[in-house]
């Protein structure tokens, strides 16, 4: 009986065990969902995924796009925080609209347009994520510029204004402004001044801060890649060019430096500027083109279909989502993908004719009073019209009851409350150094 | 108390290699055997529909073992490589191979009952007692491993004592709590008891029958961030070369991902009416994604006929001596169809059913037997 004896001395010993657990099970799944989606991207680059959750805790806004998969966990999950849907369509999502997510584009015929600019995380699901995501980021974008311009609703009613709604249809003061910047800019092919320098004839990237650093964090950093990125740019590069669907076409690499700082959610992954020739043997005409690591977008529970075997890899995903979700296939003339090493990258050109929404601007435009509630009013009317724009040509025709308008924008201020409080454990993890790495 | 368990398992082995006697002569036995659960499948729902065929489960494993004493198993099992929250794996979303059982035991016989220890990627005691004569894992998994509450191997350390042939069995098992899937995210670890009797064993059909009724409890915490793990639960199964059937209850408070309570609650026929030739079975489950919100549930009916081209015979688990002699010891022909209807808050979108509910009609082959 020495067996049982000793069996039952475990049994007893288990049942007194006071297994350590979180005090605060939404703070723990905050912590265990955010390090399932960057387990990898913490093995790989460890210092920039502690960088990007810096970067997230820097205000509510980039927690808010830093955490587009803990949303698509929630709103898909029978949690308290959901809203009755307006469809039972499974389309094309732009997959993470939110106001820096829009921008202003100029095809090859010289025409802007305004359109959604990432579609990183565009996968197949319900329309009514896109809309709640959009309305609950311009909701948290009212919370950091602390205005009250009822912006929500103003998306919601965009978004169901009836078709044909065109995103020119309401402009207003913060397109017109992002155009016209967008024109002054993309003339002075201000990019080359930014990112390039020309030495006795010979036009290379720029190397080291563009902007400076805020503290450890990078802004905009040009930095000489290895000679196996190198390697790996070049194989991008050559799969890369016959996915160009417009008339025009890079010329040969001149240089590849890779570029630290931007985005939130992509901000650790790799990315890299590719100076190549232009048109002509003309210094002037070069074409700098970004070449964006892609990495699979989060995806929502109990959608039981999987139409995604679409794509070859997830840098097509991104594109062929692009290309289709957009006012016209070629508004981004150089889009493009490459697949090299394993890895899969959207490629496109670093234009200044394409200027995305900032909400430092707006905050400073609001706070000096040149821009007013009216003002964001349209645009987010606009950004509601951009979106109803591309569940169109994604095939759902949008048609939302009155009642449907109300419950969209009371769950999606309902769900930006819950994006402001967990911002605030986010804050506490990271001040608690949760994701650093650890003794195995 | 993290320090316990160890101890009781080292105090244990020593004793366990030395007071064993061999129950028979001992006889070494070694074994590969192969299972191959391949399906082609129709799903519809009320936005789509689509075909195509799946490889649910294809396993091959190496075994060893000395009667009385103990052994070691390796299990492979293949896995699409691309998680379910991407697209792409290795080399796209290829099929890719994994170890899913990989520990060392030793079962000597001690008193009046078994003693069983083992270590290492160990099954996980709750699956392996509902799966002991269960004769429905090609067609459809236990909905305490379907509802994603348990996972079917993990990292640790059991032990186990049956008494009299099992009439009564104590199993206690300390694992990460990670599943076979992912490293230890914490330092804590899952504690789990599975409590058996098997009071009555009737003669039906000529054959015997087990009447079985299963208690398990389960604490700990998964992922870095401690988040509570607990699962509580029972069953009672009936098997017999010929039938089996029963029902299953869990009550889980966190899993994977959700920091909500959540229960699942089954119940499985099946019944061989010609011989091994035709039989057919029925089964319903229901799980609660969270049971503090109303129309969280999932029902999920099932139903089939299965024909045994070749019939079951007896196939080795490192549970008992190997019995069967090398083939193949099974192969199983399945016509079967499942529904899942979400309720109105879930689904994927609350009050958009048709968004989840799917409607299956599935064509499985089973294959199962020893290479030596």
């Amino acid at each position: 009986m020495m067996a049982f004896r000793l069996l039952l001395v475990g049994v007893l010993g288990i049942a007194a065990c006071q297994c350590q657990q979180a005090d605060d099970p939404r703070s723990a799944w905050l912590e265990n969902t955010i390090y399932e989606d960057h387990q990898d991207i913490l093995l790989r680059e460890p210092e920039l995924a502690q960088l990007k959750f810096e970067k997230m805790a820097q205000s509510p806004f980039n927690y808010f796009r830093g955490s587009a998969s803990q949303y698509l966990r929630d709103v898909s999950r029978p949690l308290k925080t959901r809203a009755a849907g307006f469809s039972d369509a499974t389309i094309l999502l732009v997959g993470d609209p939110h106001p820096e997510n829009l921008g202003v584009y100029r095809d090859l015929e010289g025409d802007q347009s305004f359109e959604f600019n990432d579609f990183d995380a565009a996968t197949f699901g319900p329309p009514e994520y896109d809309l709640w995501r959009l309305v609950a980021g311009f909701i948290v974008l009212e919370s950091q510029a602390s205005t009250s311009c009822d912006l929500g609703p103003a998306v919601v009613s965009g978004y169901a204004s009836p078709w044909p709604s065109v995103t020119t249809d309401v402009e207003g003061t913060i397109i017109a402004d992002l155009k016209q910047r967008a024109l002054r800019d993309g003339e002075a092919r201000e990019e080359l001044d930014d990112y390039t320098l020309v030495e006795d004839g010979v036009r290379t990237l720029r190397l080291g801060d563009i902007e400076a650093r805020e503290g450890s964090l990078f802004v905009d950093t040009l930095v000489a890649p290895t000679p196996a990125q190198r390697t790996l740019v070049q194989r991008a590069f050559d799969s890369y060019l016959p996915t160009v669907a417009t008339r025009a076409q890079p010329g040969n690499i001149k240089d590849i430096a890779l570029r630290l700082g931007a985005g939130v959610a992509s901000y650790p992954f790799q990315r890299f500027y590719v100076l190549t020739e232009g048109p002509t043997a003309s210094l002037d005409d070069d074409i700098i083109l970004e070449v964006k690591e892609t990495l699979s977008a989060p995806r929502g529970a109990n959608l039981p279909l999987n139409p995604d075997k679409l794509w070859a890899s997830n840098g097509e995903r991104v594109v062929d989502a692009q290309r289709r979700l957009q006012s016209s296939p070629d508004v981004d003339p150089l889009l493009g993908w490459g697949d090299a090493g394993g890895m899969s990258f959207r490629v496109h050109e670093r234009t200044k004719y394409q200027k995305g929404f900032d909400i430092v601007r707006y905050q400073e435009k609001m706070a000096e009073g040149d821009w007013d509630c009216a003002d964001a009013a349209d645009f987010a009317t606009a950004a509601g019209q951009a979106l109803a724009a591309s569940h169109h040509r994604a095939g759902f025709k949008v048609s939302l009851s009155p009642a449907q308008q109300h419950e969209t924008s009371s769950f999606a201020a309902d769900y930006a409350a819950q994006a402001l409080e967990d911002y605030e454990r986010f804050k506490q993890l990271v001040e608690r150094h949760a994701w650093s790495p650890r003794l195995r | 108390m993290r320090q316990v368990l160890p101890a009781i398992f080292v105090a244990l082995l020593p004793v366990a290699a030395s007071a064993a006697p061999p129950a028979t002569e001992a006889t070494a036995q070694a074994w590969i055997q192969a299972e191959v659960f391949g399906r082609g499948q129709y799903l519809e729902t009320d936005d789509d529909d689509f075909n195509e065929f799946v490889l649910d489960r294809a396993e091959v494993g190496i075994g060893l073992r000395r009667s009385g004493l103990g052994g070691a198993l390796l299990n492979f099992e293949s896995v699409r490589s691309a998680t379910p929250e991407s697209l792409f794996g290795v080399d796209g979303n290829s099929l890719i191979v994994r170890a899913k059982h990989a520990f060392a035991f030793a079962d000597p016989v001690l008193g009046p009952g078994r003693l069983r220890l083992a270590a290492g990627l160990i099954a996980d005691p709750w699956i392996t007692t509902l799966e002991d004569g269960y004769r429905l894992r090609a067609a459809r998994p236990q909905a305490s491993e379907s509802s994603g509450f348990f996972d079917t191997s993990d990292l640790g350390a059991s032990a186990s004592y049956a008494l009299w042939d099992g009439v009564a069995e104590l199993t206690v098992a300390w694992m990460n709590g990670e599943g076979r899937n992912q490293v230890e995210q914490n330092t804590g670890k899952n504690a789990t008891v599975v409590a058996s009797v098997r009071p009555w064993k009737p003669i039906i059909l000529g054959s015997e029958a087990t009447l079985a009724l299963h208690v398990v409890w389960r604490d700990g915490s998964v992922g870095q961030g401690f988040a509570p793990n607990h699962r509580l639960g029972g069953a009672v199964t009936l098997t017999h070369p010929s039938l089996g059937a029963g029902v299953e209850f869990i009550s889980a408070d966190g899993t994977q991902d959700l920091d909500v309570p959540a229960q699942v609650i089954a119940g499985w026929v099946d019944v061989d009416v010609y011989s091994h030739w035709l039989g057919v079975f029925v089964a319903a489950e229901s799980q609660t994604f969270n049971t503090d919100m109303d129309d969280t549930s999932r029902l999920r009916l099932e139903g089939g006929l299965y024909s045994d081209v070749v019939e079951r015979t007896q196939v080795t688990s490192w549970r008992h001596d190997v019995a069967s002699e090398p083939g193949l010891s099974r192969l199983r022909i399945i016509l079967h169809g499942r529904t899942d209807t979400y309720g109105d808050s879930a689904g994927a979108v609350v009050g958009s059913p048709g968004l989840s509910d799917v409607y299956q009609i599935m064509l499985t082959a089973e294959a199962a037997g020893l290479v030596f």
